[in-house]
């Protein structure tokens, strides 16, 4: 299954990249803003969005609600990776259909938790 | 006739004088005609003093707001001077020493060098994670594999730091650079040039001028170079003029030594 990574910060991209591979997943892919993930989640098969919010020029929270209002992207799960911490983004988010959210700095056991949760079957 | 100085008025002279006036149509039409004028002149006394008084309230009264405009509006001159001052204090003489671009390029350099160490730890914690996945092959104990492992994870996770302070500083870089905007702005519209700036505090530190931080991306000298002009006999200048404050480069540290 690959999985797209969106972090405007590349040690970022590198970090949950390193993560991922630990925890078994190698197939991995990079995008440095919402835009850009937008076009690469269009032109293949992605079985889960890791994103970051405060991204220029498309936020991930932008790229969260084009991907719940495309039709063929509306079911592919999506986390939030974000220091934004406030109670506000948090329900914002969920309205918009995000499936889990994780907030910097996290650690490992975080994240496997967390992708557990929206990936059960690959747990 | 009796003479002002001899005369010598009473009560009851005054009221044989009347009685002997008031005994003639002529005398009583006198006196009657007498209280009349003095009344009269005495109210017209009476009312042009009150007519002055009135005046003179009228005045004072039209006169207060006035005042208080004319003291408000020496108070928002002297105001306006203080500010233009302090704005042209801000203006730099030289766009060279703008100190907010200063402030803002530092926070640039900090986040660059911050990404560049970042970058540094995470390729030596990912080298960890590769040495023990040899050492496992090699047949080294799990539990110390392990939790190299588990180490070098917990160091790739620190480092997530540089992006939470990379986003923190980029906020002060916008405020910086927003501050710099509006202070432009206020330079525009108040034309500073010509005012003479607030001068600065000054400070205690003589050698103030030798502090600078630490020099950004192609300023300052290398350690090599350190070592050279240190080894060397003379670090000053060959002609013995005072250093300038700015780093040099290495072309202009071989032609001092030339």
């Amino acid at each position: 299954m690959k999985i797209l990574v969106v972090d405007d910060y590349s040690t970022m991209r590198r970090i949950i990249k390193n993560l991922l591979t630990q925890i078994g997943y190698a197939d991995v892919d990079e995008a440095e803003d919402g835009s850009t993930a937008l076009k690469k989640l269009r032109s293949a098969n992605y079985g889960l969005v890791i994103s970051d919010w405060n991204m220029e020029p498309m936020t991930g929270y932008d790229l969260l609600k084009e991907v719940r209002a495309d039709e063929k992207l509306r079911t592919t799960p999506f986390i939030l990776v974000t220091a934004e911490s406030k109670t506000e983004n948090v329900v914002a988010a969920k309205k918009a259909g995000v499936d889990n959210y994780i907030v910097k700095p996290f650690n490992a056991a975080t994240l496997q938790q967390k992708i557990n949760s929206v990936l059960p079957g690959h747990a | 006739m009796m003479t002002e100085a001899r005369f010598v008025a009473s009560a009851s002279y005054y009221e044989e004088l009347e009685a002997a006036v008031l005994q003639t149509p002529r005398g009583r039409w006198f006196l009657r005609e007498f209280a009349a004028r003095n009344r009269q002149a005495d109210t017209l006394v009476t009312l042009k003093s009150i007519d002055r008084l009135l005046h003179a309230v009228k005045h004072e009264a039209s006169l207060g707001p006035v005042e208080i405009l004319r003291r408000e509006l020496h108070e928002m001159s002297h105001a306006i001077a203080q500010t233009r001052r302090e704005i042209a204090a801000i203006k730099p003489s030289d766009p060279s020493h703008n100190r907010i671009m200063a402030a803002t390029e530092e926070l640039d350099a900090i986040v660059t060098a911050t990404e560049r160490a970042t970058g540094d730890i995470l390729t030596a914690a990912e080298r960890l994670q590769e040495l023990a996945k040899t050492l496992r092959e090699q047949g080294a104990t799990e539990r110390q594999c392990d939790e190299i492992t588990a180490l070098a994870t917990n160091i790739l996770v620190a480092c997530s730091f540089q992006d939470l302070t990379g986003q923190r500083t980029t906020k002060v870089v916008n405020v910086l650079r927003y501050l710099e905007q509006r202070v432009n702005a206020m330079i525009d519209i108040w034309g500073v040039d010509g005012v003479t700036p607030i001068e600065d505090e000054k400070d205690i530190n003589p050698d103030h001028q030798l502090l600078s931080g630490p020099a950004r991306e192609g300023e300052g000298v290398s350690q090599e170079d350190i070592d050279r002009l240190l080894s060397s006999d003379g670090a000053t200048s060959a002609d013995g003029s005072e250093e300038k404050p700015e780093p040099i480069d290495q072309d202009a540290i071989d032609a001092m030594f030339a």
